[in-house]
C-alpha cells in the first residue's frame, strides 16, 4: 500500500465527519428556530389580542385617540389579523385622522377591493371627508361585496346607511331606487319592513308605504306601529279619512298612546279643512279656501312683511264676501294661498304641520 | 508513485467529490446559505424577543437609561477580554479576513460577535444586526471552509457567499445582498463567485421564508408618484440625506478619533459610555434605542409628527455614531436606514404641508429617504437602491429612487472623500483596496515578481557605506528599515545631496514620516511602475495592507520589466532611440 493512502483516506473521514457535523447543526439550529417562531408568534398574538380588546374598549368609551395608539400596536404586532386593521380604521376615522385611514383601507382595498367591512369604512370616510359621490361609490361596493358572517345583515344595515345619506342629500329618486330592493330583502322582519314603509314616505312614495303596512297588518292586526305608519302615509297621500281610520286603530290597540291620539287629532282637523273633497257644498269649500288663504298669510307675514301677494291676500280675506260661493272663487282664494305658501317656503322655515300637509295635496 | 484509492465505495466516491473543488464551493454555496440563513432567523428571534423582555410596554423610565449601561458594561469586559474581533459592525472585519488574513474568520469571533450583539441590541444599543450578521454569516463560511481543508483561494471565495446570505435573510432582499457582496465586500461586479454568492442569497432567504413565512421586514404602503413636481422635492431629500450622511459618517469618525486617544487599559470601559448616552436619549425619546424598526415601520405610515421624526433623525445621529464609537456590538447599516426614514419623513412633511395636493404622504418620502440615507453613509448606490426596489416592489419607486440616491451619493462623495467603511479601516491603519485600486487589480500582481526579504540599510549607516551599497548594487534608491521593520527609503540623489559635513549617517536624511512610496502584493505590476516613475526611484518596498511599515519585499525596475518581458538593455537602447 502506497504511504499517501491512509492521508486520502483520512481526508475523505475528515470530509464525512464535517459533514455530519453540519448536518448536526443544521438540524439542530432548524429546531431551534422554528421553536423560537412559535414561540414568538404565541406571544405576540396574545399581546396583539390583548391590544386590540383594550382598544375597542378605549373606542367604545369615545376615547379615539387613546384607542388608535393601542389599536395600533395590536396591527403592527399582527399585520395579517384583519380585524385590527379594520378596527384601527375605525379608530382612525373617529379620531379624524383620514389620511392614515385612507392610506390603511386602500391597502386592505388593494388587496381585496371586494372586501365588505372595508369599503363601508372607506364610504363612511368619505362622507367624513365630503366627497359624497366617492362615498356612493363605495356604498355600492360595500353592499355588493363579500362580508364574512351575516352577509345579508350587513348588506342590508349598509344599504340603511345609504339610504340615510341619500335623504340628507335630499336624493329622493335614488333614495326609492336603493328602498325597493330593501323591501324584497327584509320581508318576515316586520321592524326592518317598518323602517322600510317609513323611508318609502320620506322618498315620496306614500303609496308602496301603505301597500308595506297593510301587508304588516295582515301578518299582525295588532301592530300598533303598523297603524301609526299606515295613518302617516295616509295623511302624506292626502287621505285624511285612512289616516283618521288608522290612528283610531292604533289607539284601540293601545289607548294610552299619546302621540297616536295627537296624529289623530291632526288628521281629524285636516278633514275638517280639507277643500278637495267633491261631497263638499261650494260655500263649505270657500270657508275652508278663506281658512287655508288666512293661514298661509299668516305664515307669510311670520316672516316676510311686503309684496304684491301679501297685499292681494289681505285684499281678499278683508273682502266681504257675498254669495254665490263658486267653486271658482273658492279655487282663486286656494291658488293665491298657494303662491303665498312657495313665496314663502323660499326664506322661512316650515311651521304649521297641518298647512303644509294641505299645500302638498293642492300640489299633487 | 501512485495514490491507490482510498477503502470503501463511499469513501472514494467523497474523496474524488472533495478533490474537485469548483464543484465542492458550488454545493459550499447551498450548505452555507442554509446554514447563515438558520443562524441569521435565530439572531432575528433572539434580538427580538430579549428586547420585548428588557423593554415590556410601559415599563418604567430608568430601564431605559440602566439597561443599555448594564449591556454595554457587560458585553464591552467580554469584547475587551475575549471577544476583541467582534467589536463593531462587521462588515470592515469582513473585508480584513478578505484581503489581509486570507479569508480567516475564527469560531470564537463568529460566537462572540452572535451572543454579545444579541445583548447588546436587546439592551438598547442603538446599533443594527445586518453588518454583524454579515460578519457571522462570512465566519460560517470560512469555518467550513477551513474544516474542510479546502485551499486558502477557496476559502476567501466562501466569504462573500457567507455575506450574501447572511443580508439576503436579516433584510429579506436577496437580490440587494448580492449586489452588496459585489459592490461592497468584494469591490468587483463581475466576481468569478457571482453564481455561488446568488445562490447562497436565495438558498437563506428561502429559509428566511421557510421559518420566519413571507412577512417582509418594513410594511410599506402603496407607492404613488402624485405629480412630476415631487421630482424637485426627492431632489431636495438627495441634498439633505446627503448633508445628513456626511454629519453622520463625520461625527462618527470624529468620536471614534477621541475614544481611539484613551489609554487602551479603558477599552472595556469606553462602550458604557455609549451607553449611557443612548440610554439619556432614550430616557427622553425611546425610540432612539435599540434597532428602531417597527418605528421605521410608522414613519413609513406618515404617522409621526414632524417635529418628532424631525428630533429622531438628529438623535439617532448622536446615538448610533457614539455607541458605534465607543465599541459597542453592532453595524450601521440598520441605523442608516432609521436616519433615512426619519430624514425622508421630515423632508415630506414639509413639503406635504406646503403643497398637500401634489405631493404624496410624508411615509412615501420616508421610503426613499432610506434609499438615500444608506447611499450617502454606506456608498453603494446600486444596492441602496434595489434594496428598496425589492422591500416596495414596485417599479414606479425607482426614478425618484435614482435622483434621490445619486445626488445624496455625490454630496457625500464630496464632502466626506473615503467611505465609512474605508475611512473606518484606515483609523485601524489598515489600507483596504478602494475602488478604484480594485479595478487596477488585474493581470501580473506585486507580490507575483517581488524579491522577498530584502537585506534592508539600518538607520545607523554612515553615508558612505550607503553609496557603496547602492552602487554595488546597481540601485538609484533602497529601503531602510530593520528586520521586516520598514522605516523610509533612501535614493542615491539624496546621499549625493548632502553637503552638510555633520549629517554623517541614513538616520539624518531619511524621512521617518511614513511618507515614502510603497505598493502592496496585490497592486498591479503597471501601479509599481508609475509609482516608482513619480518617486524617480528604481527600487519600491512592498508594505502589508494591514501595517506599512511591515516590508514583504522589493520590487526592482529590472523585475518589472522583466516580468514584462524588457531586458533593461533594451529599454536603455529604446530610450537612447527616443533621444
Amino acid at each position: 500500500m502506497s504511504p499517501t493512502a491512509p492521508t486520502s483516506e483520512s481526508s475523505a473521514r475528515l470530509t464525512l465527519g464535517v459533514s455530519a457535523i453540519v448536518l448536526v447543526i443544521i438540524f439542530g439550529l432548524w429546531t431551534i428556530d422554528v421553536y423560537l417562531a412559535k414561540t414568538e408568534r404565541a406571544e405576540v398574538q396574545a399581546e396583539a389580542s390583548s391590544f386590540y380588546l383594550e382598544g375597542t374598549g378605549l373606542l367604545e368609551k369615545g376615547q379615539a385617540a387613546e384607542a388608535v395608539e393601542v389599536l395600533r400596536r395590536a396591527y403592527t404586532a399582527v399585520r395579517d389579523e384583519r380585524r385590527y386593521q379594520m378596527q384601527l380604521a375605525v379608530a382612525l376615522i373617529a379620531d379624524s385622522k383620514t389620511d392614515e385611514a385612507e392610506a390603511l383601507l386602500e391597502d386592505v382595498l388593494q388587496k381585496n377591493s371586494t372586501y365588505g367591512q372595508a369599503n363601508l369604512l372607506m364610504a363612511r370616510l368619505m362622507v367624513k371627508k365630503g366627497d359624497l359621490a366617492a362615498a356612493e361609490s363605495y356604498y355600492h361596493r360595500a353592499i355588493y361585496g363579500i362580508w364574512s358572517g351575516d352577509a345579508a345583515s350587513h348588506q342590508i344595515q349598509t344599504r340603511l346607511e345609504l339610504i340615510d345619506l341619500l335623504e340628507r342629500r335630499h336624493a329622493s329618486k335614488e333614495m326609492l331606487a336603493e328602498t325597493l330592493p330593501l323591501e324584497g330583502q327584509t320581508e318576515g322582519n316586520p321592524s326592518l319592513q317598518k323602517q322600510i314603509a317609513n323611508l318609502y314616505i320620506v322618498a315620496g312614495s306614500p303609496a308602496r308605504a301603505i301597500s308595506v303596512y297593510h301587508a304588516l297588518l295582515q301578518g299582525n292586526s295588532k301592530d300598533r306601529e303598523a297603524y301609526k305608519g299606515l295613518g302617516e302615509a295616509e295623511l302624506s297621500i292626502g287621505d285624511y279619512h285612512q289616516a283618521q281610520s288608522a290612528f283610531l286603530n292604533a289607539l284601540r290597540v293601545n289607548p294610552e298612546d299619546s302621540e297616536a291620539r295627537k296624529r289623530l287629532e291632526l288628521a281629524s282637523s285636516m278633514t275638517a279643512l280639507d277643500p278637495t273633497p267633491r261631497r263638499l257644498s261650494s260655500k263649505e269649500k270657500f270657508a275652508r279656501s278663506m281658512r287655508i288663504l288666512q293661514s298661509a298669510r299668516d305664515a307669510y307675514q311670520a316672516c316676510s312683511r311686503s309684496g304684491d301677494l301679501l297685499g292681494a291676500a289681505n285684499a281678499a280675506l278683508s273682502a266681504k264676501a257675498q254669495p254665490p260661493f263658486t267653486n271658482e272663487l273658492a279655487e282663486q282664494q286656494l291658488s293665491l294661498a298657494e303662491k303665498l305658501w312657495k313665496a314663502r317656503r323660499a326664506s322661512c322655515e316650515p311651521g304649521d304641520e297641518r298647512l303644509s300637509l294641505i299645500m302638498e295635496k293642492l300640489a299633487q | 508513485m501512485t495514490q491507490s484509492p482510498p477503502k470503501g465505495k463511499f469513501l472514494g466516491w467523497i474523496e474524488r467529490f472533495r478533490n474537485r473543488e469548483d464543484q465542492l464551493v458550488i454545493l459550499l454555496s447551498l450548505v452555507i446559505g442554509v446554514l447563515v440563513g438558520l443562524v441569521v432567523v435565530a439572531f432575528i428571534l433572539l434580538t427580538g424577543r430579549l428586547a420585548a423582555r428588557m423593554y415590556p410596554p410601559g415599563s418604567a423610565a430608568w430601564r431605559r437609561v440602566l439597561l443599555p449601561v448594564t449591556g454595554a458594561l457587560s458585553t464591552g469586559y467580554l469584547l475587551y477580554r475575549y471577544f476583541p474581533n467582534a467589536r463593531g459592525s462587521g462588515i470592515p472585519q469582513t473585508k480584513f479576513a478578505i484581503f489581509i488574513d486570507n479569508g480567516y474568520i475564527s469560531l470564537k469571533t463568529v460566537l462572540g460577535k452572535f451572543f454579545l450583539c444579541s445583548a447588546s441590541l436587546a439592551s438598547g444599543i442603538a446599533l443594527g444586526r445586518e453588518g454583524p450578521s454579515v460578519q457571522v454569516g462570512a465566519g460560517i463560511a470560512s469555518v467550513l471552509g477551513r474544516r474542510l481543508g479546502i485551499s486558502t483561494e477557496n476559502v476567501k471565495a466562501l466569504l462573500p457567499m457567507g455575506c450574501s446570505a447572511a443580508l439576503a435573510a436579516a433584510f429579506n432582499t436577496p437580490i440587494a445582498a448580492v449586489l452588496f457582496s459585489l459592490e461592497e465586500i468584494l469591490g468587483d461586479m463581475h466576481a468569478p463567485v457571482l453564481g455561488s454568492v446568488v445562490i447562497s442569497a436565495a438558498t437563506s432567504w428561502m429559509v428566511l421564508h421557510l421559518v420566519l413565512g413571507d412577512e417582509p421586514l418594513f410594511h410599506v404602503p402603496a407607492y404613488h408618484l402624485v405629480s412630476p413636481f415631487e421630482f424637485l422635492i426627492y431632489a431636495v431629500l438627495g441634498v439633505v440625506g446627503g448633508l445628513g450622511s456626511v454629519c453622520f459618517v463625520k461625527l462618527l469618525l470624529k468620536i471614534r478619533v477621541l475614544f481611539k486617544k484613551l489609554p487602551a487599559s479603558t477599552g472595556w470601559l469606553q462602550p458604557a459610555a455609549g451607553g449611557l448616552l443612548v440610554g439619556l436619549l432614550g430616557w427622553y425619546m425611546p425610540e432612539v434605542l435599540g434597532v428602531g424598526y417597527g418605528y421605521v415601520d410608522r414613519v413609513l405610515t406618515g404617522d409621526f409628527p414632524l417635529k418628532t421624526v424631525a428630533i429622531l433623525a438628529v438623535l439617532k445621529i448622536i446615538a448610533t455614531a457614539s455607541c458605534y464609537s465607543s465599541g459597542n456590538a453592532g453595524g450601521i447599516f440598520g441605523p442608516s436606514l432609521f436616519i433615512g426614514a426619519m430624514i425622508g419623513g421630515s423632508v415630506g412633511s414639509v413639503a406635504h404641508h406646503f403643497f398637500p395636493a401634489i405631493t404624496a404622504n410624508p411615509g412615501a418620502y420616508a421610503l426613499v429617504g432610506m434609499g438615500t440615507a444608506f447611499a450617502g453613509i454606506i456608498r453603494t448606490p446600486m444596492t441602496s437602491v434595489i434594496m428598496i426596489f425589492e422591500l416596495t416592489r414596485d417599479y414606479s419607486i425607482i426614478v425618484p429612487l435614482m435622483i434621490s440616491n445619486l445626488i445624496s451619493f455625490f454630496i457625500s462623495q464630496r464632502l466626506q472623500r473615503e467611505p465609512i467603511y474605508e475611512a473606518l479601516a484606515l483609523q485601524e491603519g489598515v489600507y483596504l483596496p478602494t475602488g478604484e485600486s480594485r479595478e487596477e487589480l488585474s493581470g501580473t500582481r506585486v507580490g507575483q515578481v517581488m524579491q522577498i526579504r530584502p537585506e534592508l540599510l539600518p538607520l545607523e549607516m554612515d553615508l558612505g557605506a550607503a553609496r557603496r551599497r547602492l552602487q554595488e548594487a546597481n540601485r538609484n534608491a533602497w529601503p531602510v528599515g530593520s528586520g521586516e521593520r520598514l522605516y523610509g527609503i533612501v535614493a542615491a540623489r539624496q546621499i549625493e545631496g548632502v553637503r552638510d559635513p555633520s549629517v554623517k549617517f541614513l538616520r539624518h536624511i531619511v524621512e521617518l514620516d511614513g511618507k515614502y512610496p510603497y505598493v502592496h502584493p496585490d497592486h498591479p505590476l503597471s501601479l509599481a511602475l508609475e509609482r516608482m516613475g513619480a518617486a524617480g526611484i528604481d527600487t519600491i518596498p512592498v508594505v502589508s495592507r494591514a501595517d506599512i511599515r511591515r516590508i514583504y519585499g522589493v520590487v526592482t525596475l529590472p523585475s518589472v520589466l522583466a516580468a514584462y518581458g524588457v531586458t533593461e538593455e533594451m529599454a536603455a537602447a529604446g530610450s537612447k532611440h527616443q533621444a
